[in-house]
């Protein structure tokens, strides 16, 4: 008895060692899309002062934002998907890559969504569990204003001598749906074959001030809560500039 | 990949079935359980209440009644501190939520302590624990106030429990077999019942769940309280959860201070060495505020008034207060609330006093 058990074992390893090597080569590959910030030409980390074109200095204590509907575009038009929803946080490096294993293709751009859609924005976050990114755990989500789509908490030299103390507060907590905006960025690449291809994305945060069209003026637009006392209108401008400040 | 997997797959399986070569071993003789075999407790479950958090707390799938009732025992015990005059319940009232009202700073076997004690309730939710985070858990944390606090001195405490054949029969109970008297489960114990120590039948529970109404002015207050005007929400509350709490660190602005090393506390910063952390405390849960006066890590205020007051008109400037304080007016911070604002926010704080959890016989004395 046990020595047929043994050998059936044996035959069984053997065999599946076969059936396994004589398998094709697969054409998948592994993607990566990493998230990294910067301040125009300057590097940005989280609590590290950058230099604004007026010779302010500001750093941030908290930047934390969802993205949404993130994926691959085909050259065919076909999607990829990478994920429904994320929270990228700088101060959680967990946060600033999202991967997906075993897909293969020619792809002309990255398409994603910054904030939440009107029906992920209607989530009761204690509903889902703690991971998922739209938890009540992730600090995200007030109950008069739903999620926050986008979080940036600053602190400002003013003063534009490079050494004076930091006097100035910029906070932007910005949600509701028609702060949802969507991207698409244009790059071609391919992914096969058992490589791993990595794309890296930007955050330019001086973007977020000085936009490619309009300028947020941390001064006299230094603060909003898309509540009742403020202007929707710095909110607005938040979030166009917001979309706008990805690159590759 | 793929390719991989399989080979990997088949190996693991053909392992698997190989585990069949060893040769056919007998049962061990059925016999009579010892006397002294392991005690299974009884499970305690935690009912998480209304609109509070997943319970992510990995020691929650644990408790018995058994641990829980050795904990409370132990909460209440004088003898285990080296003077013989502190339990933890010296500080921590059960009539007052488990804080020290009346007293600012504690006295502890030494003298006063560094800080205000806290009230104590749904640490369970708790990531962190005491005003600068230092524990983790409630058994580190209960560690910690032995051996500051009360002083504890391990041999003589256990020799006093293994003394005592009450303690002998709990910690068996509890704990599995004579000789669990360890010091290990000693905070293990505590951490039991204070994971049970769950306030959430208060008006402001009540009136959530849609069993009470808010008066006028508790509604106004409410209003006040979540949205900007006073903008307390932003970390008394934690996403759309009931806990009263984000259990962050901030700095409220209590203080001002040019340099981050003149705080007279670094709060959490002593913990993390972060110059960005210095002077900021966790938030405090504002259930049962009413009964734990006096207020902050250092007991300086007397009065919610004064905290109210505080809130409205006096925030202070340094390096790492948060930039919510600073919102509405940077030169001088404060949401500079009206007379009856203020006392709208008051009755509203008044609200969360949650009398079946001050009064639980569970919670009580058990000497
Ligand atoms: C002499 C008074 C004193 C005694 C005795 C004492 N504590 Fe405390 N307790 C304090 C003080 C003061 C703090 C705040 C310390 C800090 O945060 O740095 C505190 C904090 C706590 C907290 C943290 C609450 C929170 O919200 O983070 C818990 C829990 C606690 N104590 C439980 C206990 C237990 C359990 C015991 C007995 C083993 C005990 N304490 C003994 C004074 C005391
Ligand atoms: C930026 C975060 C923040 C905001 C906003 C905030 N608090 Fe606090 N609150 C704290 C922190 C942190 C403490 C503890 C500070 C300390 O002791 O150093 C605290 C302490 C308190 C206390 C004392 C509790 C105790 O047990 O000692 C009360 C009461 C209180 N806050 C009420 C309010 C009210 C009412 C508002 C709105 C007007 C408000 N808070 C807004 C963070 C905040």
């Amino acid at each position: 008895m046990q020595f047929l058990k043994c050998t059936t074992s044996l035959v069984l390893a053997t065999l599946l060692f076969f059936i396994s090597g004589c398998k094709p080569d697969t054409k998948q590959g592994n993607f990566t899309l990493e998230l990294k910030a910067k301040y125009g030409d300057q590097s940005f980390s989280l609590n590290t002062p950058n230099t604004d074109p007026q010779n302010r200095r500001i750093k941030m204590d908290e930047l934390k934002f969802y993205l949404s509907h993130i994926s691959l575009v085909k050259a065919d038009n076909s999607e990829v998907n990478l994920s429904e929803a994320a929270l990228i946080d700088f101060s959680n490096p967990n946060t600033l890559s999202i991967s997906v294993d075993n897909i293969s293709g020619d792809f002309k751009s990255l398409r994603f969504s910054t904030g939440l859609d009107s029906v992920q924005n209607a989530t009761d976050p204690l509903s889902v569990p703690s991971s998922n990114p739209l938890s009540n755990d992730m600090g995200m989500y007030w109950p008069w204003l739903k999620y926050i789509f986008y979080k940036l908490e600053a602190r400002c030299d003013t003063t534009g001598t490079g050494s004076g103390s930091y006097n100035w507060f910029p906070l932007y907590h910005i949600g509701t749906n028609s702060m949802y905006r969507q991207v698409t960025l244009d790059k071609t690449f391919s992914v096969c074959c058992n490589n791993q291809y990595t794309l890296t994305l930007y955050l330019d945060v001086k973007k977020i001030f000085y936009g490619d069209t309009q300028t947020l003026d941390i001064i006299s637009e230094s603060s909003t809560q898309m509540g009742t006392s403020d202007d929707p209108n710095v909110a607005i401008k938040f979030s166009d500039n917001f979309a706008q400040a990805f690159t590759f | 990949m793929r390719k991989f997997s399989i080979l990997f797959l088949g190996i693991l399986m053909a392992l698997l079935t190989l585990e069949n070569c060893k040769p056919d071993v007998p049962d061990a003789p059925p016999g009579k359980p010892e006397s002294d075999s392991l005690y299974i407790g009884t499970t305690y479950t935690i009912a998480k209440p209304f609109r509070f958090s997943n319970i992510n707390n990995t020691y929650a799938d644990s408790l018995t009644y058994e641990g829980v009732e050795l904990g409370r025992r132990l909460f209440y015990d004088k003898h285990l501190s080296s003077t013989g005059q502190l339990s933890c319940a010296s500080c921590h009232k059960s009539e007052f939520a488990f804080s020290d009202a009346g007293h600012a700073k504690s006295t502890n076997v030494f003298g006063p302590t560094k800080r205000n004690a806290p009230s104590v309730q749904n640490l369970l939710w708790a990531p962190k624990i005491f005003w600068d985070g230092r524990s983790a858990t409630l058994g580190e944390q209960a560690k910690d106030a032995f051996h500051g606090e009360q002083d504890l001195n391990v041999p003589n405490a256990i020799q006093y429990l293994e003394a005592d054949s009450e303690y002998v029969r709990l910690f068996k109970k509890a704990f599995g077999r004579p000789g669990d008297i360890t010091e290990e489960h000693i905070y293990l114990a505590i951490q039991q019942f204070g994971m049970t120590l769950i306030s959430s039948e208060s008006h402001f529970d009540k009136v959530q769940r849609g069993q009470e109404q808010f008066t006028e002015s508790e509604a106004r207050g409410f209003q006040i309280f979540l949205t900007e005007r006073g903008d307390c929400f932003h970390c008394h509350t934690h996403g759309n959860d009931l806990l009263m709490t984000d259990n962050i660190f901030h700095n409220n602005g209590l203080d001002s201070v040019n340099d981050v090393n003149d705080f007279t506390d670094k709060g959490r910063g002593e913990i993390t060495g972060d110059i960005n952390d210095y002077g900021k405390f966790k938030s405090p849960s504002l259930r049962n505020v009413a009964l734990t006066a006096p207020y902050m890590h250092d007991g300086r205020y007397q009065t919610l008034e004064q905290v109210i007051n505080f809130y409205s008109d006096s925030i202070k400037l340094s390096p790492t207060v948060d930039a919510i304080m600073l919102k509405a007016n940077h030169a001088n911070g404060g949401v500079h609330l009206t007379a009856q604002e203020k006392q709208d926010l008051l009755n509203l704080l008044y609200s969360m006093t949650d009398t079946s959890y001050t009064n639980n016989p569970a919670f009580q004395n058990p000497f």
